[in-house]
């Protein structure tokens, strides 16, 4: 099985360099340029960074209200991947009013202040339903 | 001179982490092996709809597209940029999962450990070219990606999927170990259901921001759709302006004729004629590949009357389509039989009951059931009738 999965894993990655070389349409050294820069951009770059935010969640902010932050944290940079290039409007184009036709910047603004205040909100409704409900027995 | 560089190259080496350096109580063998299988399925759901999405825009011999359901082109392609946009938490998460095995020590031993982390590196690598391409392109925004985006992303896929079942056939033992142990309960448990919840919820938030371009009744919710359904002339969205195709002047000419070729025989038809042929309606979505969708309504002719007109019956047959377009990719497209045949394709002369507009195809374009967008050639200025080969 294992076996099998790699044989045919390495057959297939072979394919894919085949037809890329073989496809007259891609410039080979963009794409090999493109893999190795989104590869070291992430790896030297984004997790570095990622990874500073997390330390800092854990020094600063309190013990119970650090996975909520973690959360919106979370959830506001996979938000900002998807939503920067949109805001950035680098894709607009000024013959067809119909791509990218919101406001992206705004409503980026809206995401990012909807996941700050469902995560406030959620953290406070968890607190207050800890509150009434009994304390577990101990053991 | 060379011990000093020798020195600085150890002082440099002394700051480069290593895998016990990351000290986060939330990693764990199982919440990676969780995270994998989702991101397994993920890729595995993109890679099935984008090769899908490849073969009818490029059929191989074998391949057959069918006409129905008519809206299965557009769920496909709508998963497709669904799953990858709610990859993108579940990707960061894995990959954040495993980073200190980036700095394991000693950094090659063997052959094997070498070419296992060469393919480690190219699934990463293929992985995030996957969905950093696919969200540029969505955004339209295509300046820092030098190749051609739709080449790049089909081939790199092979590549993924391919690096991806090397992966798992090395990582197989570990996962299954991983999944038969019973879960770790206590912080451990917490801290790794704490992670899947927040990845969860990140990729529901995405989805819901993003969904609209596809999903009509969320257009007002998903305020990061690229696309807005109902936004655009006559309530459509245009891909590719006429401007932008070049095709203004000859569409507009009212010395337009269409012309019907096939089975050694070729008429032309004005918007006159084809105004006086039995007109028919069809609610129908343009279905883009970029993941948007959204229905109009279109009446015109028949293609399979189109098709009688030169003495010909729809079975066994295609069709070509050629635009007024000089030059570019989707000038145009074969129309296979079973879209021949049916009842729903037409040749729209008019959008929710006006004449088109010209970005949408004026006089005439093509529109069929179950077709990528950039298949539903517009500005149809040529139609040629074959027996399948």
């Amino acid at each position: 099985m294992r076996r099998a999965l790699v044989v045919v894993g390495a057959l297939v990655m072979a394919y894919a360099v085949a037809g890329a070389v073989g496809d007259a349409a891609l410039n080979l050294v963009g794409v090999a340029v493109f893999l190795v820069a989104v590869l070291a951009l992430h790896d030297a770059l984004f997790l570095p960074i990622v990874l500073a935010a997390g330390a800092l969640i854990r020094r600063l902010v309190p013990p119970p209200w650090q996975a909520t932050v973690r959360w919106a944290a979370v959830a506001g940079v996979a938000v900002l991947i998807v939503g920067l290039p949109l805001a950035w409007g680098f894709g607009r184009d000024a013959g067809n009013p119909t791509v990218l036709p919101r406001p992206y910047g705004a409503g980026l603004g809206l995401v990012l202040a909807a996941i700050a205040v469902s995560a406030v909100a959620g953290r406070k409704g968890i607190e207050r339903w800890r509150r009434r409900r009994p304390p577990p027995p101990p053991g | 001179m060379v011990r000093d560089l020798g020195a600085g190259l150890r002082r440099i080496a002394e700051r480069i982490p290593e895998p016990g350096d990351f000290r986060s109580p939330l990693r764990s063998v199982r919440l990676t092996t969780v995270l994998g299988i989702a991101l397994g399925v993920a890729f595995g759901v993109c890679f099935l709809t984008g090769v899908l999405s490849h073969f009818i825009q490029h059929p191989p011999f074998w391949f057959r597209w069918p006409s129905r359901p008519v809206g299965l082109y557009r769920f496909t392609q709508g998963l497709h940029v669904a799953t990858g946009l709610a990859t993108v938490p579940l990707l960061g998460a894995k990959l954040w999962s495993v980073y200190p095995r980036l700095f394991v020590r000693p950094p090659l031993h063997g052959l094997r450990h070498a070419a296992e982390r060469l393919a480690i590196a190219a699934l990463v690598a293929a992985a995030l070219f996957q969905v950093v391409s696919g969200v540029l392109n969505v955004a339209r925004w295509y300046a820092p990606m030098p190749f051609f985006f739709t080449a790049g992303h089909y081939w790199i896929a092979w590549l993924a999927v391919g690096a991806l079942l090397v992966h798992l056939g090395v990582q197989l033992p570990v996962v299954r170990a991983a999944l038969r142990r019973p879960a770790p309960a206590g912080a451990d448990g917490i801290g790794r259901r704490q992670v899947l919840v927040a990845v969860g919820a990140a990729a529901g938030v995405v989805t819901l921001a993003t969904i609209g371009q596809t999903v009509r009744p969320l257009a007002a919710v998903s305020v990061l759709a690229p696309r807005r359904p109902g936004t655009g002339p006559q309530g459509l969205p245009v891909n590719k302006t006429a401007a932008a195709a070049g095709v203004g002047p000859a569409a507009l000419d009212p010395a337009y004729r269409l012309v019907l070729a096939g089975f050694g025989r070729s008429i032309t038809l004005s918007r006159t004629d084809l105004d006086a042929m039995p007109q028919h309606t069809a609610a129908l979505p343009i279905a883009c590949v970029e993941g948007w969708s959204a229905t109009g309504t279109w009446s015109g002719v028949r293609l399979r009357d189109l098709v009688a007109l030169v003495g010909g019956d729809p079975a066994g047959c295609e069709a070509v389509i050629e635009s007024l377009e000089a030059a570019g990719r989707y000038r145009m497209s074969v129309l296979p039989g079973p879209h021949l045949a049916d009842d729903l394709t037409l040749l729209a002369l008019r959008l929710g009951g006006e004449p088109l507009d010209l970005d949408h195809g004026f006089p005439a374009r093509i529109i069929a059931p179950n077709r990528p967008g950039v298949l539903q050639t517009k500005w149809v200025g040529r139609i040629t009738v074959r027996r399948t080969r």
